[in-house]
This record gives C-alpha cells, structure tokens and sequence, in this order.
C-alpha cells in the first residue's frame, strides 16, 4: 500500500513527464485497438462477401475442379450429399450451383461471361449477395428462359430487363449451343468484374442445355465465420471415397484468403511499432527517474530498505504508467471504433474515391465497419502491460543496486 | 550485555582512485559506551564520513575489526547488514534525506512499517516522536514545504522513532543557521538522555563541540585527541 502511495505520489510529481508517456503510449495503444478491430470488422466483412457471392462457408465439388475447372468434373449426386449435410448439420443453408463460361451477344453488342452460374433461385435468394442487389428487375423465378445480369454486362449489350439477349456455351461433348434468353433482371454489386463477366440462369435450364441432368459443380453450404472449419473437417469425414472434395471457405477462395493473411502481417508491424514506443517510452521514463533519485534510494537503502523493496517500489511506478497507458488507450481506440462503426467508412473513400475496387474478386463496396470484441481489448492490455513491466526492469534493477555510500556522497 | 555499543580495532580504510591509493583512515581504535553523546571532529577531508559509513555498516573497512552493539560485522551478509541497520542504527545525513513525496508523518513511519509494526502502533509512537521534536503541526507537510531546521528535525524523528541503540549522524548542522543549528543540537541531546540513545556525530561546526560530552579529533585518517568533559 504504502508502495502504491510512494509510486503514485512521484507519478505526480513528474507529471509533465508522466503525461506525455502516459499518452504517447495510450494514443498509440488506441489506435492499435481501433486498427485491429478495424481490421477484424473488414476482413470478415471482406470474407463474407466474397463467400456469399462466389463459394460458401464450405463448398463441396468433384475432386479436383477447384483447380481445374473442367465441366466434367461434375458430383452426380447431390441429392444424397445434401442429406448428409443435413445430418451433420440441420441448420445449414445449401445451395447448388452448376458453373460454365460462355457469351452474351445482342443486336448491339457482346460480353464475355467468366462465370455463367446455373442456380437454384429459390434456395440462392438466402444466402447469396445478388437477390439484394438488384438494380432494376428481379431476381431469377424459375422460368426456363431467365437470365440475371450484372449492370456492365447490360451497358455493353445496350440491353434492359426484358432484353432478348443470345448465350452460346458449350456443352459436356463440345458442341456449342445457343439459346435465346430474356434478361430478368441486372444487378449492380460495385465490383467490376462480378458487374461484367458474372451472370446467373435457372440451373434445371443450364443442365439442360449442358446436356448434365442432375448434376451440379459446386455445393454450398452456409453456416457462420466460425464454425464452418469444423463441419468441413466432418464432411471431410463423411465423404470420403465418394470423388468429392470439401473445401473450407477459405481453400476455396485462396486468393481472398491470401488478401487476408497480408492484412494480419500488417498488423503485426503496427504490433512492432506500437512495441518499439512501449518500450522506449518506458524505458526513457523510468530511468531518467531513477537517475534523478540516486540519493534517495541510497538513503532508502541506507535506512535498511530492501534491494526487493526498491525493485518494487519503481516497478509499481511502472505498472501504474502501463494501467493509465491502457486506460486511455482504451478509451481512445473504443472511442474510434465506437464512432466509426456507426457511420462506417467507405472503402472507396479510403482508397481515394475510386470506384469499382475489389479485392481478390470480392467487390468492396460496402462500407466498412470495426468489429469491437472483448478480446482485443483483453490481450492487448496484457501485451502493454507485460512490455512495460519488461521495459521498466533494467531501470529498476539498477536503482535496487545503488551503494548507499555512493549515493549520500553524490 | 556489552556496555561498549562500538568497538574499532585497527581499522583502516584504503581507497583506490585511480591508480593512487588514498588512505582515508589509518589504523582508528575505537570505543563509544552506550548512551553516549560523542562527536568526531575535525577537518574537511580528515575522514569523518568514513568513519560514521563502516560504523553504520554502509560499508566495509579494508582492515581491521568493527563491533557494533557486540555483533562482529565484518562477516555480516548484505541481508544482515540491512537488518542490523533497520533495527539497531539511525541516520541522520547532512541534507536532503527525506523521501520527498512523503509527508513528515509518512517519512518516520516509514521505518516502522519496513520493521513490520502494525498500523496501530505506528501512528502512536510516530505522533509521540514528532510531538517530542516539536512538529506535530506539520506532520502533514512535505519536505519541500518545510524549512531546513524542520526537515532536519523530522530526520532526527525518523532516526529515532524506531528506538535504536545508535544514531550516526553526518554533519547534521552544517547545512543549518547557529541558531537553527544549536536547536537541533539540544533536541538530540534531550532524545539521548529521555530515551538512553548514543549518538555519535560528525562536525567540525564550534558550537557542536562546545555541546558533545566527548569530543575524538581526527586529522588525516588517524585520532589525534580523544577528550571527555
Ligand atoms: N569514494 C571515495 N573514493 C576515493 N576517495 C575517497 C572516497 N570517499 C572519500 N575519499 C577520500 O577519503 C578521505 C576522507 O574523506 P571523508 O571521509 O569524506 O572526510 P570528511 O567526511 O572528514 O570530510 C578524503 O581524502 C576523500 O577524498
Ligand atoms: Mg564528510
């Protein structure tokens, strides 16, 4: 007690110096927290979307089409797939897709399409992103001559909803087909090439044309951020030896996934930075008092203090520092989060107000908000504090040796 | 019980500047009584603080036998000596050697709580001491808020709160006016004959050697005279 009323006394005495410590190391420390859940907040924004839009939490596909994505590489059976989701999951949300590329053409123009999705519209309209973003029309209704197409795709076809537009794919021999499809409707997600290459059509329609009754590319399946490692490593289980492969959202989306890991290597330099101001701003602190007060720790020793009691008397000074540090950090950097995850920040702002921008194939155009979690709050503080303590220690070591002879001659 | 609460023998102390080797004391025979009132005197330099520092066991003699209240501390250990600090000796500096974010109240209890007495207990005899040194109305103040005689005062509490059998003290007037100084002077000498403490001063101050029962000179690391009155 009487170490706490000693430390907090000469905290004050200094406070000039304590301040600018305190805040140096707080301001930095908030905008740490702010930049982390900032981070969290966009990067499972950023993964949902791009789950929503192009895969699942997990998808299941014939083995080997994610890297070669051939139309044969096809899964015959997807009814008895979708029952062994259900058992091992009741609450999972499914959907099949059937994948091809193809073209576009109208009477004044053409586009080519990266990615001609066959959907089920029923079971599409829960869990995909472009039922919401329709820019004018609908979205697909079951009829066998419906198509849904992004609104860059409309602009080079010069064509509108209700559109008579021509799809020439190939099917599972090779032959080309083409077909007359009327546009439902066309939707705009901001990202330039969903907006282009993207379209989708009634999957029943599509494994006709494909000549694939029954059979699908992809499987997906939607469950949450957190819990879809573990119901993949299950199907995993389940499925084994049935040509298929179960992919987690995040070998699925590789490249998204890779976009994300950079992400976390950046905030580990912004952990250095905020590491190289802990320390030196303790350090500096702690040892220019040290240095000042010589003589009373060596009156202090020469009463018969303790070396222990003096290593813990600068060491509360220290810990005391780190607490006021982690407060205002906290205060600052929930502060920032808490406002910014009102209004969110636009990424195109962010990025100087260009439009279209994606990442890895994901769209980035809605706005970004911070996730606040306990948890960054909670390790956070401990990495701050535990810093401090180590910076503070050469300091403290040192004054817990100081001779009282040479400090009372000084 | 030993009467003799110091004993030297042939102590000598050798200091290594540089490649020169200073002898700050050569050879000092020693014995203050209990409850003395003793001061070494003599000039700057002669080794006074040198003396007082192997006494108080802040540090080592280079030769030679130091006793103080019959304990040998030529083989104490660091934890030892500390201990033997805490509990037997009371110091008092020159300056400055009050913990400046402590009250005067919190500056003599500060021994007593290193001793582990209770709460209690401390408050009381804290308040006693200061009452007998004059300054229960400051108990509250910091050092920087009071004069030099008052700090110096609050030393001596501090010295004395804990009931040593020796306080040591360096110079405790130097930095005081006469007037201040010859207060301070009575005071200690009122604390040594109410509560059977020796003191043992370092000076070269007349008027505090006009007030010692015994006055031991030394010039240039060695006793010169040795004069009881
Ligand atoms: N740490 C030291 N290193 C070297 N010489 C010292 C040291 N401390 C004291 N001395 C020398 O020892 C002698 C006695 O010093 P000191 O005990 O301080 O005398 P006084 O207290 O009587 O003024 C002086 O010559 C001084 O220069
Ligand atoms: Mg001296």
């Amino acid at each position: 007690m009487l170490l706490i009323k000693m430390a907090l006394r000469n905290l004050w005495r200094r406070k000039f110096r304590t301040v600018i410590t305190v805040s140096a190391i707080g301001f930095s420390y908030g905008l740490l927290i702010f930049f982390v859940q900032f981070q969290t907040g966009g990067k499972e924004q950023m993964a949902n979307t791009g789950i929503r839009m192009q895969a699942g939490h997990v998808v299941i596909q014939a083995t080997g089409y994610n890297v070669d994505k051939e139309l044969e590489k096809s899964i015959k059976n997807p009814g008895a797939i979708d029952k062994t989701i259900h058992s091992s999951d009741k609450k999972a949300k499914i959907a099949w897709r059937l994948f091809t590329t193809g073209s576009l053409r109208s009477s004044d123009g053409s586009v080519l399409l990266d990615r001609l999705v066959g959907a089920q519209f029923d079971r599409e309209k829960n869990v995909s992103d472009f039922p919401s973003k329709m820019q004018t029309g609908t979205f697909l209704t079951g009829g066998p001559d419906e198509i849904v197409i992004g609104a860059a795709a409309a602009k080079l076809l010069k064509a509108e909803v209700g559109s008579k537009v021509q799809l020439s794919i190939s099917d599972i021999d090779g032959s080309i087909v083409r077909v007359l499809l009327r546009i439902k409707g066309i939707y705009k997600t901001g990202g330039a090439s969903v907006d282009r290459g993207y379209a989708l059509m009634n999957i029943s329609r599509l494994q006709e044309l494909l000549k694939m009754p029954g059979e699908v590319s992809q499987i997906a399946i939607f469950t949450d951020l957190h819990s879809s490692k573990g119901l993949a490593k299950e199907l995993r289980r389940r499925l084994r030896g049935q040509q298929t492969e179960v992919l987690h959202w995040q070998q699925a989306l590789p490249t998204l996934h890779q976009l994300l890991l950079v992400d976390t290597a950046s905030m580990y330099i912004f952990l250095f930075i905020i590491f190289f101001i802990v320390a030196a701003g303790i350090l500096n602190s702690v040892l220019m008092s040290v240095l000042e007060r010589t003589r009373e720790f060596g009156v202090l020793k020469a009463l018969g203090m303790r070396p222990g009691k003096i290593l813990q008397l600068i060491m509360s000074e220290a810990f005391l520092m780190g607490l006021f540090a982690i407060i205002v950090g906290l205060a600052v950097g929930l502060t920032m989060s808490y406002i910014v995850s009102i209004y969110g920040l636009d990424p195109a702002d962010l990025a100087g107000g260009e439009q279209g921008m994606e990442a890895a194939g994901v769209p980035l155009t809605e706005k970004l908000y911070p996730k606040i979690t306990a948890f960054s709050c909670v390790w956070s503080s401990l990495f701050v504090m535990i810093l401090t303590l180590i910076s503070a220690l050469p300091p403290s070591l040192r004054a817990a040796k100081i001779l009282p002879v040479k400090a009372i001659r000084e | 019980m030993p009467n003799n609460i110091i004993e030297l023998k042939n102590v000598i102390k050798t200091y290594a500047q540089g490649k020169i080797a200073v002898k700050a004391l050569r050879g000092i025979d020693l014995t203050i009584e209990k409850g003395e009132f003793a001061a070494i005197c003599g000039p700057s330099g002669s080794g006074k603080t040198t003396l007082l520092n192997i006494i108080g066991c802040l540090d080592d003699a280079t030769e030679g036998e130091v006793t103080v209240d019959g304990m040998n501390t030529n083989d104490l250990s660091k934890t030892a000596r500390a201990n033997l600090r805490l509990h037997k000796i009371g110091f008092v500096f020159q300056a400055y050697n009050l913990v400046p974010v402590l009250t005067a109240f919190e500056n003599v209890e500060l021994v007593l709580s290193l001793q582990g007495v209770p709460r209690a207990q401390r408050v009381k005899r804290v308040n006693e001491i200061l009452a007998e040194v004059g300054l229960s109305e400051l108990s509250s103040r910091r050092p920087s808020e009071m004069s030099g005689g008052q700090q110096q005062r609050v030393a001596v509490a501090r010295a004395v709160v804990a009931k040593p059998a020796l306080i040591l003290a360096d110079e405790p007037t130097a930095n005081l006016d006469s007037v201040t100084g010859k207060a301070l002077l009575e005071m200690m000498h009122r604390l040594n004959k109410e509560h059977q403490i020796t003191f043992l001063f370092s000076t070269h101050d007349q008027m505090v050697m006009e007030h010692s029962e015994r006055l031991i000179h030394i010039v240039d690391g060695g006793i010169a005279k040795d004069e009881r009155k």
